[in-house]
C-alpha cells in the first residue's frame, strides 16, 4: 500500500477513528493489526517473515537482559544478529553472491547458473531488520530495559508509517512513547498534516515530476547530448531527495497525527559544506544507525588516523551494500568513504598548513556547498545506474563529449520545468536555513497556513499522478 | 468550543483552497486563451486560413507551414501536435469548424490512426471551449473530469500549459527540427527492431478517420490524406509497413487515395530519427506537397498573394 495511492487514503479513513476510539493494549492491537495489513497489502507472505523477525528479537531481547554471564549474554546478541543479518543476506544478496560465483565459474569454463535463485524481496526488510538489530544491541550494550509486552514490541517493529523505508526509529525513542495511550489532539492533527504535504509536495511535485526525464537519459545514455546527461544527473540528485525525503516527511507525519514522534530524517541535504555535514542531513536515521553501531563498534576514531580512515571506507561501503546488491552501491559507498576520508586528510593538512582565507567566508561556504554537491552528484551517477557500465557511459559523454547545446536536448520542455521545479525546492530549503527564520515561520501561523495553502495549489497544478513507487521500497 | 475553534480553522483552509484555486486557473486560463499556440488560436476563433495541417508529430515536423505557404501563396495552418491520434484529431477539426472559417482543404497525415488518445490528458486545459475534445475526453476517462470538478488547476497540469505560456508572444508555426539533428549510418546500425513494433491502426482511429474525411467532403472542403516520410530503413525495421498501409487504403476506399510519401526521402541527413523529417528534409516534402497540391488548389501569383509569408530564412526555427 503506497502512501500517494487511494487504497492509502480508505486506510487512513478507516485507521484513524478506530485507532483514536480505542484505549490502551486494544489500541496498540489495532496498530499492531492494521500495520500488518498495510504490510501484507505488497505480498501477505512477507507478514510471516515481520512476525518471525519480531517474536525471536522479543525473546532473544529479554534472554539477553536476564543473563548476567558476558559469554551467554553475547551469544544471544550473536544469534540475534545472524538471524536478522540472515534474512536480509538470503532476501538481498544471495542472488548477487551467487551470480558473481557464477560469472566467475564460467570465466573458468564451469556452468553455474543453477546457483541463482529467483527471490522476491520483502518489502522494507533493510529497514525493521536495523530497528530490531539496534533493539538487541541496546539491550547488550545495557542502554534500555527489553520491552516486556510482546505486543507494544510488536507495534515498535511494525509501526505502519515507518515500516516501509524509515525512518529507522531507535527503541530507546519509540518504545517509552508506545506505552501511553494516544489521544487526539488537534495541534499533532495541524503539524503533521503540514509535514504530509510539504511530503507529498516533494514527492508528486518534484521527484516524481523529474522522474521521467532521469529515466530517458540513463535508460539511453547514447542517444543524449552532454547537457541533457549532465541534467539529467542533477535532476536524479533531486528526485531521490524528494522522494526519499518526501516520503520520510509522510511517515513523519503520520505518526505525528498518531501522536508519535520520530526524529527528523533529513535537513536540508544538498546545503552541506563538508561531506560529514552532509551524512548528518542525509538519511539521518540510518547515517546515525551506521555510526552508532557499525562505526563505533568497529573502533571509531580511537586507534589512530589509518584504523580512522578503515573504519570510514568500511562503513561507507556496507552502507553502500545496504541499499542494494549490485557494484554500483558499492562504488556509490566507496566514493562516499574516499570524500570523507579525503576531507579528514585535507582537514589535518589545513590545521598542520594554516594559510590566510584566500575569500569571503560567505563565498567560501557557497563554494564548499558547490562541490560537496557536485561530488555526491558523481556518486549518484552509479547509484541510479543499472550498472557500472551505464555509469561510465553517463559520466563519460558528460566529460568528453562536451556538447553543451540546451537546443539539442529531446525533452526540452520536462527539462525546462524540471529547473524551475528544482529551484522552487532550493528557495524552501535556502529560507528554511536560518534559524531565526524557522523560529519566525514556526510562530507565525498564518504564514504556516499560507504556505500550506501554496503547496496544496501547487499539487494539483504541478503534481505527478503517474502512481511511481517510492524509490527507497525497492531497499 | 474548543472543538469549533479547529473546525473553523479547517474550513477556513479548505474555502480558501477552492477559492485560490478557482482565481489562480483563471488567471491561467486568460493567459492560455491569450496565447499564439495554435490550438489557444483555434479556440479563440476567427482564424480564416486556406489549408489546414493534422496528424501527429511527423506531420508537426513533415509540413513547415510558413514555409508551405510561400510555396503556395496560400494561408496555412498546421494543427498537427505530438501524439495526437486520427480521433482526437477529429475532435479538434471539429472544435476548429465551429468557431472559425472554412478551409479549402486539409492535410491529413494517417499514420496517426495507430497512435492511443493519451493526448486528450494535454487537451483537458481546453476543456471549458472544446465541445468535441472534452466530450472524448469525458468518454475516455471519466476520472480526469471528477477531478478537474475538485481542481480547476489540475486542468493545467500538463505539457501544453507550459507550451502556451511558451508561446505567449510568439509564433508556434515554426517547429521543424534542426538541421544538425541527423540520422548517421553508425545511429541506424545501431536500431533496434524491437523498439519499433508493427503499424496496427486503432479501429475507433479509422471509424473517426472516415467520419471526419465524410464530413469534410459534406462541408466541401477537401480531405488530402498523405503519408508522411520515413526513414529508408523503416522497411525493415516494421516489414508489415506496407500490408498496413494497403489495409488503411482499403478501409478509407479508392475514392481518398492516400499520397504515400513514406518513402519518398532516402538520405541520412534528412532525418532526425527514423519517423521524423528534419529540416533538410522538411524542405523536399514541401517541394513534393506543394507541387502535388499546386495541380489541386490553383496557385496565385506574388502579387495576387493574400497572405503575409515570413522570409525563407524563418525556415530555421526552433524545433519543438
Amino acid at each position: 500500500m503506497v502512501f500517494t495511492s487511494f487504497t492509502f487514503l480508505v486506510f487512513a479513513a478507516i485507521f484513524f477513528p478506530i485507532f483514536f476510539m480505542t484505549r490502551g493494549r486494544l489500541q496498540t492491537l489495532v496498530c499492531v493489526v492494521a500495520s500488518y495489513i498495510f504490510y501484507g497489502w505488497w505480498d501477505w507472505r512477507f507478514m510471516a517473515l515481520l512476525a518471525t523477525s519480531t517474536t525471536v528479537d522479543y525473546t532473544l531481547g529479554r534472554c539477553i537482559a536476564a543473563s548476567t554471564d558476558p559469554r551467554r549474554r553475547r551469544l544471544w546478541l550473536t544469534a540475534s544478529i545472524v538471524m536478522n543479518l540472515g534474512f536480509l543476506g538470503f532476501f538481498k544478496y544471495f542472488n548477487f553472491f551467487a551470480g558473481s560465483f557464477a560469472d566467475m565459474a564460467r570465466s573458468f569454463g564451469f556452468a553455474a547458473d543453477w546457483a541463482t535463485l529467483h527471490i522476491v524481496l520483502p518489502v522494507g526488510i533493510s529497514f525493521y531488520t536495523f530497528q530490531s538489530i539496534s533493539y538487541t544491541i541496546d539491550i547488550y550494550r545495557r542502554r534500555i530495559a527489553p520491552e516486556r509486552d510482546f505486543l507494544v514490541f510488536a507495534a515498535f517493529i511494525a509501526l505502519f508509517p515507518q515500516l516501509v523505508a524509515g525512518p529507522i526509529v531507535r527503541a530507546s525513542w519509540l518504545l517509552p512513547q508506545m506505552h501511553a495511550t494516544r489521544r487526539f489532539r488537534w495541534a499533532n492533527l495541524f503539524s503533521g498534516l503540514e509535514m504530509v504535504v510539504l511530503g507529498f509536495f516533494m514527492k508528486l511535485v518534484v521527484a516524481d515530476n523529474l522522474a521521467p526525464f532521469v529515466a530517458e537519459n540513463f535508460a539511453f545514455p547514447e542517444a543524449h547530448n552532454s547537457a541533457s546527461l549532465l541534467l539529467g544527473v542533477i535532476f536524479f540528485a533531486f528526485q531521490i531527495y524528494g522522494d526519499f525525503a518526501g516520503y520520510s516527511l509522510i511517515a513523519i507525519g503520520l505518526a505525528r497525527v498518531m501522536g508519535y514522534r520520530f526524529c527528523r530524517n533529513f535537513r536540508r541535504p544538498y546545503l552541506a559544506a563538508s561531506f560529514s555535514e552532509f551524512w548528518t542531513r542525509w538519511h539521518i536515521s540510518l547515517s546515525s544507525w551506521l555510526r552508532d553501531y557499525l562505526y563505533i563498534s568497529l573502533g571509531g576514531n580511537r586507534h589512530g588516523t589509518a584504523r580512522t580512515y578503515r573504519n570510514l571506507m568500511l562503513t561507507m561501503l556496507l552502507g553502500g551494500l545496504w541499499h542494494g546488491a549490485n557494484w554500483t552501491f558499492i562504488i556509490w559507498g566507496g566514493l562516499h568513504g574516499a570524500y570523507l576520508v579525503l576531507q579528514r586528510v585535507l582537514g589535518v593538512l589545513q590545521r598542520r598548513l594554516p594559510l590566510p582565507p584566500l575569500l569571503p567566508q560567505p563565498v567560501a561556504k557557497a563554494l564548499a556547498v558547490l562541490a560537496v554537491f557536485s561530488l555526491t552528484t558523481l556518486a549518484w551517477v552509479f547509484f541510479r545506474a543499472e550498472s557500472v557500465g551505464q555509469a561510465w557511459t553517463v559520466i563519460e559523454r558528460i566529460v568528453f563529449l562536451g556538447d553543451f547545446r540546451f537546443g539539442q536536448v529531446p525533452l526540452k520542455f520536462e527539462a525546462i520545468k524540471g529547473v524551475l521545479l528544482i529551484l522552487l525546492l532550493l528557495a524552501i530549503e535556502l529560507l528554511g536555513e536560518p534559524r531565526p527564520l524557522q523560529r519566525s515561520y514556526r510562530a507565525l501561523r498564518p504564514l504556516r497556513t499560507a504556505a500550506v495553502l501554496g503547496l496544496l495549489w501547487l499539487i494539483p497544478l504541478a503534481g505527478s499522478f503517474s502512481g511511481a513507487q517510492f524509490i527507497y521500497f525497492q531497499f | 468550543m474548543k472543538t469549533l475553534r479547529p473546525l473553523c480553522y479547517i474550513a477556513t483552509v479548505a474555502l480558501l483552497f477552492l477559492v485560490g484555486d478557482r482565481v489562480l486557473s483563471s488567471l491561467i486560463e486568460r493567459l492560455v486563451s491569450a496565447s499564439e499556440f495554435r490550438f489557444s488560436r483555434l479556440y479563440r476563433g476567427d482564424l480564416n486560413y486556406d489549408l489546414l495541417v493534422i496528424g501527429d508529430s511527423r506531420a508537426v515536423h513533415s509540413i513547415y507551414a510558413p514555409g508551405l505557404s510561400q510555396r503556395l501563396c496560400r494561408s496555412v495552418l498546421n494543427i498537427a501536435y505530438n501524439g495526437m491520434s486520427t480521433e482526437v484529431a477529429e475532435a479538434v477539426l471539429r472544435d476548429y469548424l465551429d468557431r472559425n472559417a472554412p478551409p479549402k482543404a486539409v492535410l491529413i497525415e494517417v499514420s496517426s490512426v495507430t497512435r492511443s488518445n493519451d493526448l486528450l490528458n494535454d487537451m483537458r486545459l481546453y476543456a471549458g471551449h472544446a465541445n468535441h475534445v472534452a466530450a472524448l475526453t469525458r468518454r475516455d476517462d471519466p476520472r480526469t473530469a471528477t477531478w478537474m470538478s475538485l481542481s480547476h488547476l489540475y486542468a493545467f497540469n500538463n505539457e501544453m500549459t507550459l507550451r502556451a505560456l511558451y508561446y505567449l508572444k510568439r509564433t508556434d508555426q515554426d517547429w521543424v527540427l534542426d538541421g544538425d539533428t541527423q540520422m548517421t549510418p553508425e545511429v541506424v546500425a545501431k536500431l533496434n527492431p524491437a523498439t519499433y513494433p508493427p503499424p496496427r491502426s486503432r479501429p475507433e482511429s479509422v471509424a473517426a478517420l472516415k467520419r471526419l474525411v465524410r464530413d469534410l467532403e459534406q462541408r466541401h472542403i477537401r480531405p488530402i490524406l498523405f503519408i508522411a516520410p520515413y526513414h529508408p530503413v523503416y522497411g525493415r525495421l516494421a516489414p508489415t509497413f506496407a500490408a498496413w498501409e494497403r489495409q488503411l487504403q482499403d478501409e478509407v476506399g479508392a475514392d481518398n487515395k492516400i499520397v504515400d510519401l513514406s518513402q519518398a526521402l532516402q538520405a541520412n541527413d534528412e532525418f532526425a530519427d527514423v519517423q521524423h523529417v528534419n529540416f533538410n528534409g522538411s524542405r523536399h516534402v514541401l517541394d513534393l506537397v506543394a507541387s502535388g497540391l499546386a495541380a489541386l488548389m490553383p496557385l496565385q501569383t506574388a502579387s495576387q498573394c493574400p497572405v503575409r509569408v515570413p522570409p525563407a530564412a524563418t525556415l530555421a526555427g526552433v524545433s519543438p
